[in-house]
């Protein structure tokens, strides 16, 4: 038995657009490995700018997306292949999902509460009336809302947060053990997200329950998670426990990142050089950030980064850490 | 309310005129009004008989409000059960997906692409005199479910990406209920407007079979009407209410329908704007 | 300068009339780049269309005033201009970009027949059109985006570089007041930053008006030199960039900074509890009253007036007013 719960192993993903005599190939998700340990939950966060692959790789875990090539493993379950009818059941017991969009998660012409019983019966289990509405109540509770103010209301009758905190509810009434959220805070408002950011930090602490928290804002990212992966097209370039990586980053990219958030309390000083067009990026034969990087050599243009483990517990997809020499 | 346009009501008014004279009234003809003989033949209009008799010595008044009667019959039931039936596959179909999809997607467009018409006029003509309005009617089902299916199966297409569906899934909803508790709600505003437009034309439809005397004369329609007043020379008598009071009641229920079925498409879209 | 004064822009709708401004008063100066910032439903969008002179039914004007007083290069005579007229000089002294206006390009039109399509028909035949696209051109490579856009059609291109091709497109006449509307939203964060400081170097060179929305308070930081904060279609409180961060004193600033994270600090950061009002029936009082922690019951009753408390800085609180206690989050030990 394998002492991890989750198991991403060389997971990769290639999208092939155009038609039968032309047709271009996208590697949306390049052999990403990572694994989260049994026991204590934690939170990792998955780092990325649009075209980085973190939505596609989230939606592989959830079951939505299968991978072209590796395996994903939830506590025993291979999510990465066909299931029986038991086994959907249990992983839909385990593994969660929260969107992006509030109000896109919940059909506008009925009141959410359906969602929340629906769960309650067919996921978790609730065996009668009573049993539901128990543990309808208790997600609420956890969620800080009362019942009272959920039941019977429609998606447009929520503000953002609010609604996302309903999201969260339903997801965690099968007690599950996996949650995977999507840019999670992203569609709602500065000063309401802090209330759904600290919700998963007590979600984590309180009911032991993992994240998968992918976003592409370094803050939150900061402020929530044990461990960040941060993701370039396709690639996973570093990845380590969140404050050595967001303080002291190893990868090129990552320093450009952390450079380019629009920090409060330092102010940027130059321009900085702009993305080459995203379809050629993909293509790249050697390392993908390889257009853009300040520290590049001609190695990097021609051979694929390796991955180097660093002492300080982080991997990083980069040949600057080995002198620019093939391992 | 300021929303619901005057089509609409002038619509719903004229349709609702039909459903009295169709539904209610011929439960208090005197007599079978398809009988023949039955009271004095060509009498005027009269405080006895509201639009008079004709040759066959039928009152035309009760005799239309059964031929209402029967044509709503066929329109009602055909739309009823084409629309049902065309929903449901057309939801699945596009929904599951796969082979289902293309499987079904294959006889919906078989089945539109055969001309319904020849095929009606060759079944009556080989079934000769024993034709009724029940196999008129299942003939007309078969042809007409797949135009409500493959508009379902777009709009079940467009609707299976949304991020909601995803979430009933985790909720555990099985594929079934998506469709119907999810899905449906979406598309009964075009499954109605869809409902109205398959009576017109399945109440034409067998009114042009029996207008070339192909549909099961013995029963009252709109259809069979015309057909009996023109074998018995209405036109030429003169006897202008036998052979037009069918003719304009077929022209107003289609006006009134056509009416209903775009003011409420009308309405639908303008209510969805703002939700 | 934009004089703003008493302006209350109103929609009107089914369920009734949406207050979507109300009352509200500032200017904007030359050579600035002031930020407006504010949540969902503020009413900052509709603001910016009010200024930029876009009012079309079912939003109207319902009462106030907006005017812009140009100075003549040649002679220096003054003129002030109605909001009703403003159209007349859009895309010489006003120019706007919208929300999400990467996506409102003509998708069948190459970019630089969109640009031709800014100029009236007797224009493109005075200066002739390779003039035309060769000045484009020409300023284009100085925004450090390659010329060859010009001939592309909008799909072609990237999200952020569609935007900078906008922001590119409207400030080439070098109009007097440029207002974007949340430029970079749904732009990565590179990106982001690579037209923020594009446009703060346009600014420099040419000494005119910004006016940038954005919920972001991060960006207000980085780029903008004065800002208006607004909640629930009031403005609460302006003051210069510096001043805001350093000492907000509405208290919606104060919990709205205090809530954001920021990275290399893990202190514990707390929402805003509550909702914004609904703006079709807006409270009578103070429309932040039931969220603050300063509230008494007398801001739920009295509306709070926009006073300069320092110089440059206004705020619209009854408890800041002068004469009152000066209490602030940071002196209550209230995290």
């Amino acid at each position: 038995m394998s002492d991890k719960f989750l198991e991403i192993q060389a997971v990769t993903k290639i999208y092939r657009t155009g038609g039968l005599l032309a047709s271009t190939k996208l590697t949306a998700v390049d052999q990403v490995t990572l694994a989260l340990d049994k026991g204590k939950a934690q939170i990792l966060s998955i780092v990325g700018e649009s075209g980085s692959g973190k939505t596609t790789l989230a939606r592989m875990v959830l079951r939505l997306i299968l991978p072209t090539s590796g395996e994903i493993v939830v506590d025993g379950i291979r999510a990465s292949g066909t299931l029986t009818r038991a086994q959907v059941k249990e992983f839909r017991r385990k593994v969660q999902p929260i969107f992006q969009n509030p109000f896109e998660s919940f059909s506008a012409r009925k009141t959410v509460d359906t969602y929340l019983f629906e769960t309650a019966r067919n996921v978790w289990g609730a065996k009668n009336k009573q049993e539901a509405h128990a543990a309808v109540d208790q997600a609420l509770v956890n969620v800080g809302l009362s019942a009272e103010r959920v039941i019977g209301r429609y998606p447009n009758q929520f503000s953002g947060g609010e609604l996302q905190r309903v999201s969260v509810a339903r997801a965690i009434i099968p007690h599950p053990e996996l949650l995977v959220a999507d840019e999670p805070v992203s569609m709602i408002d500065a000063s309401l997200r802090m209330n759904v950011v600290n919700l998963f930090k007590k979600l984590r602490d309180e009911f032991n329950i993992n994240i998968l928290y992918i976003t592409h804002d370094l803050s939150t990212a900061y402020y929530v998670s044990d461990l960040i992966a941060i993701m370039y097209r396709g690639n996973i370039v570093e990845y380590g426990p969140a404050t050595t990586v967001l303080t002291q980053p190893a990868h090129p990219y990552t320093e450009l990142l952390l450079d380019s958030v629009a920090k409060i309390g330092e102010k940027w000083s130059e321009l900085v050089r702009m993305p080459d067009m995203e379809t050629k990026e993909y293509g790249y034969v050697g390392c993908k950030f390889a257009g853009r990087c300040p520290y590049v050599r001609d190695i990097c243009r021609q051979v694929k980064p390796p991955l180097v483990k660093t002492e300080d517990g982080r991997e990083v997809l980069c040949f600057k850490l080995t002198d620019y020499q093939v391992p | 309310m300021r929303l619901i346009k005057p089509r609409l009501v002038i619509g719903i008014i004229i349709v609702g005129i039909f459903l009295v004279m169709g539904l209610i009234m011929p439960l208090f003809a005197p007599e079978d009004p398809t009988a023949w003989n039955t009271y004095f033949r060509n009498m005027p209009p009269s405080g006895e008989h509201y639009m008079g008799t004709n040759n066959l010595g039928q009152d035309i008044f009760w005799l239309l409000t059964w031929s209402i009667r029967n044509s709503l019959w066929i329109g009602l039931s055909v739309a009823g059960l084409a629309t049902l039936i065309g929903v449901i596959v057309g939801l699945l179909s596009g929904f599951v997906g796969g082979f289902t999809d293309r499987f079904l997607t294959l006889v919906m467009d078989t089945v539109i692409a055969v001309p319904s018409l020849p095929i009606l006029i060759l079944m009556s003509s080989l079934l000769g005199g024993q034709t009724s309005l029940v196999i008129i009617a299942g003939v007309l089902v078969f042809f007409n479910w797949p135009w409500p299916g493959r508009q379902a199966r777009a709009m079940s297409l467009s609707l299976r990406e949304r991020e909601f569906i995803n979430v009933a899934q985790a909720s555990g909803e099985g594929t079934l209920k998506i469709v119907i508790v999810e899905i449906l709600p979406f598309v009964l505003g075009w499954a109605l407007a869809n409902f109205i437009n398959t009576i017109l034309v399945a109440i034409s439809a067998e009114s042009g079979l029996a207008i070339i005397g192909l549909s099961s004369l013995k029963d009252a329609t709109l259809g069979t009407m015309i057909y009996w007043a023109m074998q018995h020379q209405a036109l030429l008598l003169e006897k202008w209410l036998w052979i037009l009071s069918p003719i304009f009641s077929i022209m107003l229920l289609f006006i009134g329908l056509f009416l209903v079925s775009t003011g409420w498409s009308d309405y639908f879209a303008t209510r969805r704007g703002r939700q | 300068m934009i004089r703003i004064k008493n302006v209350s822009l109103f929609y009107d709708t089914v369920q009734g009339t949406v207050k979507a401004v109300e009352d509200v008063s500032f200017e904007l100066y030359d050579g600035e780049i002031v930020g407006v910032a504010g949540e969902s439903g503020c009413g900052k969008s509709t603001l910016m269309k009010g200024i930029y002179g876009n009012i079309e039914r079912p939003m109207y004007l319902a009462h106030g005033s907006i005017e812009l007083e140009v100075e003549d290069e040649q002679d220096g005579r003054r003129e002030v201009i109605p909001n009703s007229e403003f159209h007349r000089y859009w895309w010489k002294h006003l120019s706007y970009i919208p929300q999400a206006s990467m996506s409102v390009m003509n998708p069948v039109v190459r970019i630089k027949d969109q640009f031709l399509d800014s100029y009236s028909l007797q224009e493109v035949r005075n200066y002739g059109k390779k003039v035309l696209i060769d000045a484009m051109a020409a300023y284009l490579q100085e925004l450090e985006l390659p010329a060859d856009v010009l001939n592309a059609y909008p799909h072609q291109l990237s999200g952020g570089m569609r935007q900078r091709v906008i922001v590119a497109l409207a400030t080439f006449v070098q109009p007097k007041f440029v207002i974007a509307d949340e430029p970079t939203t749904a732009l990565d964060v590179v990106v982001q930053r690579g037209i923020l400081t594009m446009l703060r170097s346009l600014q420099k060179k040419a000494g005119n008006t910004f006016v940038m929305v954005s919920h972001d308070m991060g960006v207000h930081y980085q780029i903008t030199d004065r800002m208006v904060i607004m909640y629930a279609g009031k403005v609460v409180e302006i003051a210069r960039t510096d001043v805001i961060f350093a000492r907000p004193l509405h208290p919606y600033t104060e919990m709205l900074i205090r809530s954001l994270p920021r990275l290399g600090d893990n202190a514990e950061r707390a929402g805003i509890t509550g909702r914004p009002p609904s703006l079709l029936n807006p409270p009578r009082g103070c429309r932040f009253a039931d969220r603050c922690y300063l509230a008494d019951a007398r801001c739920s009753q009295v509306q709070p007036e926009l006073l300069e408390l320092e110089p440059g800085h206004f705020v619209a609180c009854l408890k800041r007013e002068p004469g009152s206690a000066m209490i602030t989050l940071e002196e209550m030990g209230v995290a």
